[in-house]
């Protein structure tokens, strides 16, 4: 469904592929650093508010309605919970000030959202000011997924987070699981050196030094919500995509994260903020850069990486038509 | 794809300032009061903004005379209006304290590191049992507020010697209540408290301790005894390592013939930018391996969390964002 | 396989069970079955001459494990107490599972498994338990939506089961 100004989409999606082929790196660096793409901007703010705010949120409010399981709280993560809120509702002023704001009066905060007719005066530690749960009121009012951390003992335990439109993966079975146990069925990372790395990076994060990086795979649709939960609803339409080679352009998306990997002072834990955006094929072509580099890498990636990644039915059948494309182009001097 | 220099928050105290090292602060000291040998400050910025929020347990980092001491912060620690730090004067000492009783002044400004979190609460325990021992209870006193605003089970007990003042006991006694707070005078008695209370604590407590060297062992010595794992047990030791600025080196490119100086402070990479020799960088912190630059001649100091121990006694590349140079001269293949 | 077994959620056990930890001040041993109370009977012995507290306790393992009794000792457990268990995986996840709910941390547990288990696997499309003897990679049908699932190398100690989702949703309908 196209609620969306195709060019608005375009000119904020942040392309994933720094090079013609594709591995997996602890490719982390410093947030709050715009980047230029060929066609527009993204990345100047930890928060990203765009014109598919009301939709995305009235989505995931659906999503948690049917599935509560969803959003999970371990009871001695509150206080991440109240950090990440703060967190992110100052960012989200900060990145919106016409229309958003977080102001602190004495012991009270309060958070003004014009976007969603929303304000309220809360007390840090105290739900009933809020209304909600901390986790879930801050998955209110932002588009980002968010998974909070707790360290100790040396690890990092995945021990809350809201995450309604995951890309295969489930946080209910994964909740309580430390950073390198979440990664254990992914390939080449341990490895490569990749995880454990990371793992290294994390636990020396300090507060108020933001960093991000990129993840990427491929939908079906415009399918925010691609969590194992419902695997059996959304699994088929990777064979099913091939069934009309005339539709798989506008189909196939690729379908990248951005994740910002913050510390939050107050309680200690680590906050990962997991946002994600959608292109299909046929914008993307539009871009001559990018119908090339992703051909490419597609055609490149190893194996084991296309199956991990879901690509397997597709993987060709999205690179010949890149290539298609960049044919056609080509032929017309575009 | 180009990515823009990080955009500083403009309301933040963090903004570049003629701060002496990078990401210090200039505070005023607002208040000052003085009890006994402590000396308790009270420092504000100069725009009179909220300061960095931080984890219960940080200490900052302060120039005091020309030397540099870490003092643990003991006041509230979100988005404080001031950071405070008591001093006690060690008249045999490196002259910091000396110079904080004796020389400084209401009105005066001071540099100091953003906080620095090495002694954090733990989350998930069931009970925190905090054990002070004189100027020790510093940290201590921020555990406390966290525990009060979390909602979290904790207990203290504070020693202190016969003769002795005893640091902030009236706040204390206020944070704390009566059934939260004993005082113990003299090593039998701490000691006696101490057997009493570390044998009859749930599974899931936590042990933090801060005060004298030979206190914290003897504590130590007690829990171990009475079974408690050395990963309940958690202890405070200021380490100024990780902000060691460096001794200045100098860098021979060996392929364009170019020398330059890396002061103290600053980063190879960034002398390097500086002097506008392109290298590939990414997290600025020694983690990702992009900014690995081949060495031709000299010793590193590696600093980095990239390299293997084997790539790091080879002593042929190093991460230029973090690593220096353990000789006066290092030659680098740029 | 690029998947490294070394480093994914499935635990992995030492052939040789544990010794006892001198340094604990009391102890809760759990066992089930034949094997396990082989290597229980070894550890209790060690923790007499130790003079230690000890609770023990031994389950037959011909039907599920009883934990109300351990519910009740790691509640009033004081720090200093090491929970030690050795029977087969499904029983040695619920224990650790039990124990760390209570607030012990690794360093105060020790497991032994013993063979031949029924795995615990998590359908996360239906949200529901099914137990069969199994390995990762085999399928099993699902006991909540009858779905065949394979069970994935992807173990949540919190759950104290397998992850398992359906194998064939993208196999061709014909």
């Amino acid at each position: 469904m196209n609620r969306v100004a195709a060019s608005d989409r375009l000119s904020r999606f942040p392309f994933p592929y720094p090079q013609d082929h594709y591995r997996y790196s602890t490719n982390v660096e410093p947030a709050r650093r715009p980047v230029i793409t060929e066609v527009g901007e993204w990345g100047r703010w930890t928060i990203d508010v765009d014109d598919e705010y009301e939709a995305e949120l009235r989505e995931r409010e659906e999503i948690l309605v049917a599935d509560p399981s969803r959003c999970v709280v371990l009871a001695h993560m509150r206080a991440a919970c109240w950090d990440s809120l703060l967190e992110c509702l100052g960012e989200a002023a900060r990145a919106n000030p016409a229309t958003m704001s977080l102001t602190r009066e004495g012991n009270s905060y309060v958070w003004s959202n014009a976007r969603l007719g929303e304000e309220r005066r809360f007390v840090i530690g105290d739900e009933d000011t809020l209304g909600a749960e901390p986790l879930a009121y801050t998955g209110s009012q932002v588009q980002e997924d968010i998974v909070l951390l707790d360290q100790r003992e040396g690890q990092l335990w995945a021990d809350a987070g809201l995450v309604t439109f995951a890309a295969d993966w489930s946080l209910r079975f994964d909740v309580g699981m430390t950073f390198l146990e979440l990664h254990g069925p992914v390939p080449r990372v341990h490895v490569e050196g990749v995880i454990p790395r990371a793992h290294r990076f994390l636990l020396r994060l300090e507060a108020h030094h933001p960093y991000r990086r990129t993840n990427w795979t491929m939908s079906v649709d415009r399918r925010l919500d691609q969590s194992t939960e419902t695997y059996p609803e959304w699994g088929p339409d990777r064979l099913g995509v091939l069934e009309n080679p005339e539709l798989l352009p506008d189909r196939l998306q690729l379908r990248v994260e951005v994740q910002h990997l913050i510390r939050l002072p107050g309680s200690g834990a680590i906050m990962f903020l997991i946002r994600t955006s959608m292109v299909p094929l046929r914008e993307l072509a539009t871009v001559p850069a990018w119908r090339t580099r992703m051909a490419a890498v597609l055609r490149e990636l190893p194996q084991d990486m296309v199956d991990y990644k879901g690509l397997t039915h597709f993987r060709d059948p999205a690179a010949a038509w890149l290539e298609s494309a960049q044919a056609a182009a080509i032929a017309t001097g575009a | 794809m180009t990515v823009a220099p990080a955009q500083p928050l403009a309301s933040s105290p963090l903004a570049p300032s003629a701060a002496v090292r990078e990401g210090w602060l200039i505070l005023r000291v607002a208040g000052v009061s003085t009890a006994g040998r402590v000396r308790t400050l009270r420092l504000v910025s100069l725009t009179g903004d909220t300061l960095p929020s931080f984890t219960p347990g940080s200490h900052i980092v302060v120039e005091a005379g020309g030397r540099t001491n870490a003092y643990s912060l003991t006041g509230d620690f979100l988005e404080p209006i001031a950071y405070e730090i008591s001093v006690l004067r060690i008249p045999d000492g490196n002259g910091g304290s000396r110079w904080i009783h004796d020389d400084l002044d209401v009105g005066q400004e001071l540099s100091v590191s953003p906080p620095r979190s090495a002694f954090p609460p733990v989350a998930s325990a069931q009970h925190h049992v905090l054990v002070a021992g004189g100027i020790g209870i510093t940290p201590i006193l921020s555990h406390i507020r966290a525990a009060r605003l979390y909602h979290r089970s904790f207990e203290v007990i504070y020693a202190h010697r016969h003769d002795a003042e005893v640091p902030r006991l009236r706040e204390l006694r206020a944070l704390c209540g009566p059934d939260r707070l004993e005082l113990a005078q003299g090593r039998a008695q701490v000691t006696a408290r101490l057997r009493k209370r570390l044998a009859e604590q749930p599974l899931g407590s936590v042990l933090l301790i801060c005060g004298p060297g030979p206190m914290m062992e003897a504590t130590e010595t007690i829990a171990t005894e009475l079974g408690w794992p050395s990963q309940r047990i958690h202890t405070e030791r200021f380490s100024t390592e990780a902000l060691d600025p460096g001794s200045p080196f100098t860098v021979k490119l060996a392929r364009s013939g170019r020398q330059l100086l890396v002061p103290s402070g600053v980063s190879l990479l960034e002398a390097l930018e500086a002097a506008e020799v392109p290298v590939p960088n990414l997290c600025r912190r020694g983690v990702c391996g992009e900014c690995r630059v081949a060495v031709k001649a000299g010793r590193p100091e590696h600093r980095d969390l990239f390299l293997s121990d084997e790539e790091r006694t080879a002593n042929d590349s190093l991460m230029c964002c973090v690593s220096r140079a353990h000789d006066a001269v290092l030659e680098l293949e740029l | 396989m690029t998947v490294s077994p070394d480093h994914t959620s499935v635990p992995r056990w030492p052939d040789e069970p544990p010794d006892v930890d001198p340094t604990g001040s009391s102890y809760l041993v759990v066992s089930t079955g034949e094997a396990g109370r082989a290597v229980a009977s070894r550890w209790t012995a060690a923790i007499a001459s130790l003079a230690k507290p000890l609770w023990a306790h031994h389950d037959s393992g011909e039907s599920p494990l009883a934990l109300d009794g351990l519910s009740r000792e790691l509640a009033a457990a004081r720090v200093g107490t090491r929970v030690m268990v050795a029977a087969p995986e499904r029983d040695v996840l619920d224990v650790l599972r039990l124990a760390r709910a209570a607030g012990a941390v690794d360093a105060e547990l020790r497991a032994h498994v013993t063979p031949a288990s029924d795995l615990r696997v998590y359908c996360p499309h239906c949200r529901t338990d099914t137990h069969a003897r199994l390995s990762v990679g085999d399928t099993v049908a699902c006991e909540g939506c009858h779905r065949t699932l394979i069970v994935y190398h992807h173990v949540s100690r919190l759950h104290g089961a397998y992850l398992g989702y359906m194998v064939d949703a993208e196999e061709p309908t014909t």
